[in-house]
């Protein structure tokens, strides 16, 4: 770094009006401020995706962790943070490449963040902010949310005993209690929309997965009781799609778009295996009843199963062609059944890795199901219907609908499946009578205006700064006159020097006439 | 003091000119001044509703003045409409006339206001694909590429609205979009660049594309109503501007057309480019300034349209046509071409020029010393003429076009054409062109053709290609001039071409079979009267419908292909004649009209298109007889030109204002190396005497050929016969043994010695041989120098013989 000294002095020189009011007392700016900033300003190419010399700006553990040629930020100093010194173009590179120096109230939050000894979030203390800090966790209840507007129900779950049913809320997984479909509590989730929902087998814990769409993502595990969160997963760097916990509360597994599964062990909270495999978005991840399979399908048609204990790839069952959105286990680990958006369903032996059925259902893409039991199989499709079915694929109900169907869970007993779609409606089907009951959803509050585009204001294009006018004489009125200007000082300059030329031949002339009127006598 | 100095010198001038008689701009009766304005009614039918007015003065020596900014608008009623900079937005319902005032002149607009405080709802396809096509969303670099990017995929340029529309609202439920917080969903994240996006933010917060996304947003994204009106074709206001000089704007509003009738003003959600920057720039909201003299082709494109504005940049100075005869039509209509752009042609080609240059062109030879001689000699008004005719009679015309035509039939050994089949269909061509046959005739006979490829040498054309795809392609590139291989897996982005189009049209080919003849070398190709093409949307059967034409009705048994034939080459087949004339002018003048000649498009248009008409005109009142067009070609002044630019002319590559040096095509060059050495080139499969013209197979192997770019008729691209210059051209000239080889071989220069004795004529001889000329004075004291020094003098003519056939001079038809 020897051009450090240089660009400290510059940096004295020339960002004096930049920092005048950082200089006495630093705000303190946290990376949640500066993120936003870094996301629009430099994500597009030092984003997640094969980011420019190794360095990812879109989170903090990348930015912590630097380029390929070393760290960028040093705490507490922005003169030699390059992070900061490349944007404000105090050194080269300069950034955002080919183009003008972001806003100075960006750069000050550069500059600020830096100087602030790089601070996580608000209360973070800047003297460990290096190292991972424990976030502070949300209020562990919550009142629910109304939604302003009925959005697609993402997960869905049902308590086994019975009690409650648990639904992907507006940054919160809400709880409705199951007899009465009244909405009851909620557990906040500000990590983002929550895509899948999992109860542990006894019904202490409720398994919640989701995120903010291509930023961050997470999986939390509230104790049913209190709301109390009982386990955060390390931040992803997308939304988990699939979440899921094997019954001794030993195991969980997720998948996103990142195209492998995770797989954590509970009780010491470390990643035990990352799974590879798939070649597109993990959708669904499920654990076998008997706690030894984890099974991961993907948008590519894949449908692997792998071994929690070594793992390595089980079987790889290939047979859909399009997306596989999801998968379920049977209740005694030997079979598994998958959905495809190809229309058709699955069934894999666990035993010989062979497809043991396929049954081409007639009900658009399959987007839902659920394997009670009592061996009925209830599955959802694109076509606005969902099926129940024996074993053996038989239709023992065809339930109507009127939106397509995302989400679909059993009561414990058996007795009741709930069926939600991509309108926010729930509608559970009593099995017994063969009868949906009224749908209920979550509650609406004032539905919201449609933000109509205000009156036209338009007005005639300008030329943009793009467009070189050629025609225009390029020399200026003000360029004429410097010109002329300058013209008429070399003229000055000229006629000065011929003028003394002329003086001293004059001088020298009437020299020589004295002289010769001193000579003649 | 410079800039009253300058004014001076141009008031001067003008002076000048007026006193000279002659008017400074426009030779012709000065028409009138007179405003223009667009629309001439307004119909604004929402609250949401908007209309630009563009207003224009077309002066009298035809340029254009854009006054839009400067023109007062006059309602004859108030309180109906806003106006706000020449834009109009609706107040009240009711009716009203605008009175638009440019100086003293003045236009009338009919206005009609409806619904004005009803602002209906917002659809996919004519409200958010329009900001997903604007913002860059679905370019094939980003999520329209065939795949997708980084996980979502839309339509190239929004085809398939419907599609699009799935994809974002409902392929993953609550992923892309969520209504319950439109304003915090990922499609909004990622426009805003607000989470990581391979593409960086591409609108602004609050922005109108902002707003139009958020609206249909919070009202829910619902699906579009079925009987929603779907646009129909855009328009482009003004349809031409003319500049008198650079840095003058032109503002240009797009109205599209819709189903039911209604229009609505589209500028804001169109886009916009120029095809060429050096003569017109425009910005992404549709204001044209002129950069340089020259023509540009302002193209817009909103939903599945492209339309576009044609402008004419004028060189700023004052401008004076010059007076030249006019040898016929072409002339004409080239002339009053210049005179719209302010262009003055070069001088006339001397005889010796236009000699070489139409011998080259018309018979792929250099003229004889004779020809020379006697050409010089005769001093008849009419001699250019004459030779014209000359040689349209002689053989090697024919053998020209009998090239050219097996180029646009990709005629070689492929997909199981033997040698043998190979020289019947050559021979085949051959003789039906010798025998009068026209481009048409043989379209006639090669279409339909059934039987085995040996019996009827024309169903071989069945063996180039052998999908209906790419016979499709073939012939709509060929014989259409237009490239529809883009719409085979989306809509054409550039023209008005669809996969309906691509298919309609691939399904004239979809019933052609093939089965094996007696022969293993033949194969007999029939009309299976069965099969049919697939739309890959939907996979639904496509009729046949001919490329911007009609859905043909056809009864049971009738071969698709005859119904083809008949429609194609056919004198009401306006796109078959401009293309067939293009072509041919293209030959002579070494670029086309609409250039490159198999590349006709919305946005590449004809840069004189009452030539174009005319030329296609003339080729169908002909009934596709070449003969007759190249003549009135030949004969034009246009044609007969000189290459030597002038300081007026000097901007101009494409209005044809001087001729243009191109250099001999592979076959014509080697053939021409061959006629002045007096070798002979030896053709595998061919008999004695054989020239490269005649080569039969695209595939003959030949190191010159392949050098200095022979088609190989693998594709029906025009840009198969390449005349780019290359290091290895020149090397091989220099080094190869074609030059010294042939010099050496002929014998020329012995002979030349023996005949003239004196070696300063035979100096003469070898520069009239090559170059159609005597050496020039400096020249002929050089040689003079040179051989009377000579110990050598053959070989000082032999290396002088080298050097002539490496000269530009001789390579270039000039």
């Amino acid at each position: 770094m020897f051009r450090l000294p240089v660009v400290a002095l510059m940096w004295v020189v020339s960002t004096a009006s930049l920092t005048n009011a950082a200089d006495e007392k630093p705000v303190a700016v946290t990376f949640d401020k500066l993120q936003p900033v870094l996301q629009k300003r430099c994500g597009s190419c030092h984003g997640r995706n094969e980011p420019r010399s190794g360095l990812d700006l879109t989170n903090l553990p990348g930015l912590k962790a630097g380029s390929e040629s070393g760290p960028v930020v040093v705490s507490g100093k922005p003169e030699l943070s390059l992070l900061y010194l490349t944007a404000a173009h105090l050194d080269g590179p300069k950034m955002p490449p080919g183009k003008e120096r972001i806003p100075s109230a960006e750069l000050q939050l550069f500059h600020d963040w830096i100087a602030g000894g790089l601070q996580e979030r608000a209360g973070s203390n800047p003297s460990t902010a290096m190292k991972s800090t424990k976030p502070v966790a949300p209020a562990a209840l919550a009142p629910v949310t109304p939604l302003t507007r009925p959005t697609a129900t993402t997960a869905l779950a049902v308590d086994p005993h019975g009690k409650w049913i648990a639904v992907s809320g507006l940054r919160q997984v809400v709880l409705l209690d199951a007899k009465t479909h009244q909405a009851s509590t909620a557990f906040p989730f500000p990590e983002g929309e929550v895509f899948s929902l999992r109860f542990s087998q006894d019904g202490e814990w409720l398994v919640a997965g989701g995120g903010l769409g291509a930023a961050s993502g997470k999986v939390v595990i509230f104790e049913v009781a209190t709301g109390k969160r009982v386990l955060e997963t390390a931040e992803e760097r997308d939304s988990v799609l699939s979440v899921d916990i094997t019954p001794d509360r030993q195991t969980l597994a997720w998948g996103g778009p990142w195209r492998t599964v995770q797989v954590l062990d509970v009780p010491t909270q470390k990643v035990t295996a990352t799974l590879t495999g798939p070649t597109d978005w993990v959708l669904s991840v499920n654990l076998s009843p008997d706690g030894r399979l984890v099974a991961g399908s993907d948008r590519f048609g894949g449908v692997r199963v792998w071994n929690i204990a070594t793992g390595k790839e089980f079987w790889n069952l290939r047979g859909h062609t399009g997306a596989v959105p999801k998968l379920v286990w049977s209740p005694k680990s030997d079979h598994l059944l998958s959905l495809g958006e190809d229309g058709s369903a699955r069934m894999w032996d666990l035993h010989t890795g062979e497809q043991s059925a396929v049954w081409e259902l007639n009900i658009g893409g399959l987007w839902a199901a659920d394997w009670h039991t009592s061996n009925v199989i209830a599955i959802g499709g694109r076509g606005k219907k969902a099926l129940l079915m024996d074993l053996h694929g038989k239709e023992l109900h065809a339930v109507p609908l009127t939106d397509e169907v995302t989400e679909i869970a059993f009561h414990a007993d058996g007795t009741e499946v709930l069926i939600a779609d991509a309108a926010g409606r729930i509608v559970p089907f009593a099995v017994v009578t063969g009868k949906p009951e009224s749908a209920f959803s979550l509650p609406l509050a004032q539905a919201m205006a449609r933000i109509e585009i205000p009156w036209p204001s338009r007005t005639r294009p300008a030329r943009s700064a793009a467009v070189k006018t050629t025609a225009a004489s390029t020399v200026s009125p003000e360029d004429d006159l410097l010109h002329a200007v300058l013209e008429a000082d070399e003229a000055v300059k000229a006629a000065e020097a011929s003028l003394a030329k002329f003086r001293e031949t004059a001088a020298r002339l009437r020299k020589i006439l004295s002289e010769r009127e001193t000579q003649q006598p | 003091m410079k800039i009253d100095l300058q004014s001076f010198l141009f008031s001067l001038l003008m002076i000048v000119s007026v006193l000279s008689g002659r008017p400074a701009i426009g030779a012709d009766a000065a028409p009138s001044r007179k405003l223009v304005v667009y629309p001439t009614e307004i119909s604004l039918t929402s609250k949401r509703d908007s209309q630009a007015i563009i207003a224009v003065v077309v002066n009298p020596d035809g340029s254009t003045q854009d006054v839009s900014a400067t023109a007062t608008f006059t309602p004859d009623r108030d309180g109906l409409i806003n106006l706000h900079e020449g834009i109009a937005t609706p107040v009240a319902d009711g009716e009203l006339e605008l009175v638009v005032t440019a100086e003293d002149l003045t236009e009338r607009i009919k206005v009609k206001v409806s619904n004005a405080t009803d602002s209906p709802a917002l659809t996919f396809r004519n409200d958010v694909l329009a900001v997903l096509t604007r913002t860059g969303c679905n370019t094939g670099r980003c999520h329209g590429q065939a795949a997708g990017k980084d996980g979502f995929r839309l339509s190239l340029f929004g085809y398939d609205p419907a599609g699009d529309y799935h994809r974002i609202t409902r392929e993953f439920a609550g992923r892309r979009i969520n209504l319950a917080t439109p304003e915090d969903c990922l499609l909004v994240n990622k426009a805003l660049g607000k989470v990581p996006h391979s593409g960086g933010q591409r609108i602004e917060e609050g922005s109108r594309e902002y707003r139009i996304v958020m609206d249909w947003l919070s009202a829910g994204a619902r699906p579009d109503p079925m009987d929603m009106p779907q646009p129909v074709g855009i328009e482009v206001f003004p349809k031409q501007a003319i500049f008198n000089g650079t840095g003058a704007d032109q503002f240009l509003m797009v109205l599209a057309h819709y189903s039911d009738g209604s229009d609505r003003d589209v500028t804001d959600d169109a886009v916009f480019l120029s095809n060429n920057e050096g003569a017109a720039v425009v910005t992404n909201q549709g204001l044209v300034t002129s950069a340089g003299p020259g023509t540009a082709f302002i193209l817009a494109r909103f939903d599945q349209f492209t339309a576009g504005s044609s402008i004419v940049v004028r060189p700023s100075k004052p401008f004076t046509f010059p007076a030249v005869p006019a040898n016929n039509y072409i002339d004409e209509l080239v002339y009053t071409h210049w005179k719209n752009l302010h262009l003055t042609p070069s001088g006339l080609s001397t005889d010796e020029e236009f000699l070489r240059r139409v011998f080259i062109d018309l018979v792929g030879l250099l003229p004889t010393t004779e020809e020379l001689h006697r050409f010089r000699a005769d001093k008849r008004a009419d001699k250019r003429d004459r030779l014209i005719d000359e040689l349209l009679e002689r053989p090697e015309f024919l053998d020209i076009w009998v090239m050219k035509w097996a180029e646009t039939l990709q005629i070689r050994t492929v997909n199981g054409i033997s040698p043998k089949g190979l020289e019947l269909y050559d021979k085949w061509l051959r003789s039906r062109i010798r025998s009068g046959a026209t481009v048409a005739d043989i379209l006639h006979e090669v279409l339909p053709a059934s039987g085995g490829t040996f019996e009827n040498p024309a169903s071989n054309y069945y063996q180039t290609e052998t999908t209906p795809q790419l016979l499709a392609e073939s012939v709509a590139q060929s014989f259409l001039g237009t490239r529809i291989q883009c719409a085979q897996c989306h809509n054409h982005p550039f023209d008005r071409w669809t996969m309906d189009d691509y298919y309609g049209f691939a399904a004239f080919f979809s019933q052609v079979g093939y089965k094996h003849a007696a022969d293993p070398r033949e194969l007999t190709v029939f009309n299976a009267g069965e099969g049919e093409m697939r739309h890959p949307v939907g996979d639904r059967p496509v009729l046949p419908k001919f490329l911007g034409g009609d859905v043909p009705k056809f009864d049971s048994e009738q071969d698709y292909r005859k119904s083809l034939s008949s429609w194609l080459a056919s004198r009401d087949n306006k796109a078959f004649s401009r293309n067939i004339a293009n072509l041919v002018w293209a030959h002579h003048f070494g670029i086309g009209i609409v250039e490159p000649f198999d590349d006709v498009r919305v946005s590449n248009p004809p840069s004189n298109p009452m030539l174009l008409e005319a030329l296609g005109e003339r080729v169908a009142e002909s009934n596709f007889d070449v003969k007759a067009l190249v003549r009135d070609i030949c004969r034009s002044r246009v044609y007969q030109l000189s290459s030597d630019r002038t300081p007026d002319n000097q901007w101009d590559e494409r209005h044809f204002s001087h001729s243009k040096i191109r250099r001999l095509r592979a076959e014509v060059l080697l053939d021409c190396i061959s006629q002045v050495t007096g070798a002979k080139d030896v053709w595998p499969g061919m008999p004695a005497g054989s020239r490269a013209v005649h080569l039969a197979d695209g595939r003959t192997r030949n190191f010159f050929l392949t050098t200095f770019g022979r088609s190989t008729r693998e594709t029906p691209c025009s840009c198969e016969v390449s005349t780019a210059p290359t290091l290895s051209q020149a090397l091989h000239l220099l080094n190869g043994e074609v030059t010294s080889g042939k010099i050496d071989e002929g014998g020329v220069v012995d002979a030349l010695l023996e005949k003239h004795k004196d070696a300063m004529v035979v100096a003469d001889d070898l520069y009239e041989r090559c170059l159609t000329r005597k050496p020039s004075s400096k020249e002929r004291a050089a040689l003079a120098t040179k051989l009377s020094a000579s110990q050598d003098v053959k070989r000082t003519l032999t290396d002088l013989f080298w050097a002539l056939l490496n000269s530009n001079e001789f390579i270039f038809n000039h």
